[in-house]
């Protein structure tokens, strides 16, 4: 059985595997990476030996700034685990000229108050992973800390599955740039 | 565990398969050494850990340029570094004879089919993933998450140095009964050529208490394969050895898991498998 149903931002709820459904949507973000390198000045070279030489040289030192504008395409899949039994985000995202962004570009996205209270965990919490459905890679967010996270902020556990889905999007979606649109609770309804 | 079994554990982790590494022919012949690499590959490692070997035969130990990145080919399919060895060369070669041979890239890296590996903390990091996972399904995550950081590690350095005892001596907690009872959910996944793998919930005893075997899951979780009691038309293979059918799912998991604490079966139709 397959079906879709479309909603003003566009999320489709989907049944490609019997048992899988999944929910699917994308958005486009508008992005301006501005890069910061330090021009060495060629004078370095010449007073390697001279520690005087460098401080000033510190001073000395241009800044280039270059901006790239580039739009990223996101796309964002919503897949149960049965093994962690909660649901867990698999994200990809896109330069626009189609090249997949790397780990390290994913987290430089990561809003930073985020990135502190992962910094240590890092490698684990963004991976890159086959999609249990598709089969391609997609960027995951490990659903380890799922359980414990939703504990905290939705204790009552008679809560409809619907209001489970959009704490838990709301919680983590951020840290990979997903906000959702108040609209985005009229598709849930309740129960 | 009996003398028996405990010879099991030895013999999978000993399985090996004799490899044939080339360049493959759109890699440029000036930049790269052309002559193959042999090598003996355990078949419970993950491809890209041999990836220093590679790069100390074929590039002379020299790092690779920006925009490069090693990944391995059989039949114009990337292999998919994150299978064990060994699930890849049953999955993918059929009557092929040995040694195997796998081609060498460095260059257009397919994105849209592999998962990067630039470090061996990738490759760590999903072998634990995996590990953690499979403890979840097994005994609720109470075993892995009462282990010392260093004891995870300890499983990590057995399999990279092909250690045994180093390997099961954290690991037969894993393999532990809690309380003499079976594993909660027993971890595995099955493959098909050319489908995404297969991993379900699949207890190891039925409602009533009764023990449940391979055949068992595989009709439950293939059914369009495995609907006729004689199974007469597939294989299920398990490090390379068709399993019968009768045998417990309990001890499966127990005595042939990968060292990711997966059980990994390859199912292929008998056409394909039979010389």
């Amino acid at each position: 059985m397959s079906f879709s149903r479309p909603s003003a931002n566009g999320a489709r709820l989907q049944s490609e595997v019997p048992g899988l459904p999944f929910l699917a949507f994308k958005q486009r973000l508008h992005s301006r990476e501005e890069k910061s390198t330090n021009q060495e000045h060629s004078r370095e070279e010449e007073d390697e030996e001279d520690d005087d030489a460098e401080r000033e040289l510190e001073d000395d030192q241009a800044t280039l700034v270059t901006e790239r504008c580039d739009t990223i395409s996101m796309e964002y899949h919503v897949v149960y685990s049965e093994s962690y039994q909660v649901p867990v985000l698999y994200f990809n995202a896109f330069h626009s000229d189609g090249k997949l962004l790397s780990l390290n570009e994913i987290w430089d996205r990561v809003p930073s108050l985020h990135r502190q209270r992962v910094e240590h965990d890092k490698w684990t919490v963004i991976t890159q992973q086959e999609h249990p459905i598709f089969g391609r890679p997609f960027f995951q967010l490990h659903p380890c800390h799922t359980e414990d996270l939703m504990k905290q902020v939705l204790p009552n556990s008679s809560e409809s599955k619907s209001n489970y889905i959009v704490t838990w999007l709301s919680s983590v979606g951020p840290l990979v740039g997903l906000h959702l649109p108040l609209v985005f609770s009229e598709l849930c309804g309740d129960g | 565990m009996a003398a028996d079994d405990r010879e099991i554990l030895r013999e999978v982790w000993q399985g090996k398969l004799p490899i044939c590494f080339s360049l493959a022919d759109d890699e440029e012949k000036s930049s790269s050494i052309r002559e193959p690499c042999f090598l003996l590959v355990s078949r419970l490692t993950y491809i890209t850990l041999i990836a220093e070997k590679i790069l100390k035969h074929f590039k002379k130990g020299e790092e690779l340029p920006e925009g490069e990145e090693l990944w391995f080919e059989f039949n114009n399919q990337p292999l998919k570094w994150h299978y064990p060895v060994g699930v890849l060369f049953d999955l993918l070669t059929h009557n092929t004879p040995l040694p195997w041979n796998v081609k060498i890239h460095f260059k257009s890296f397919p994105e849209d089919e592999l998962l990067h590996c630039e470090s061996k903390e990738v490759v760590e990091a999903h072998f634990m993933s995996s590990i953690k996972e499979a403890d979840i399904l097994k005994h609720r995550g109470q075993v892995i998450n009462n282990m010392q950081k260093r004891d995870h590690k300890q499983l990590w350095q057995g399999l990279q140095n092909d250690k045994f005892d180093q390997f099961w001596t954290i690991n037969r907690r894993l393999m532990e009964r809690t309380n003499e009872e079976p594993f909660r959910s027993i971890p595995l996944r099955i493959y098909q050529r050319d489908k995404m793998y297969i991993q379900r919930l699949a207890k190891p005893v039925s409602g009533t208490g009764e023990p449940l075997n391979l055949g068992h899951v595989l009709k439950r979780l293939l059914p369009d394969r495995f609907n006729n009691s004689e199974n007469l038309n597939n294989r299920a293979l398990i490090h390379g050895v068709e399993v019968p059918t009768e045998t417990p799912v309990q001890w499966l998991s127990e005595h042939l898991s990968h060292p990711d604490n997966f059980l990994h079966i390859v199912v292929l139709p008998r056409e394909a498998a039979e010389p």
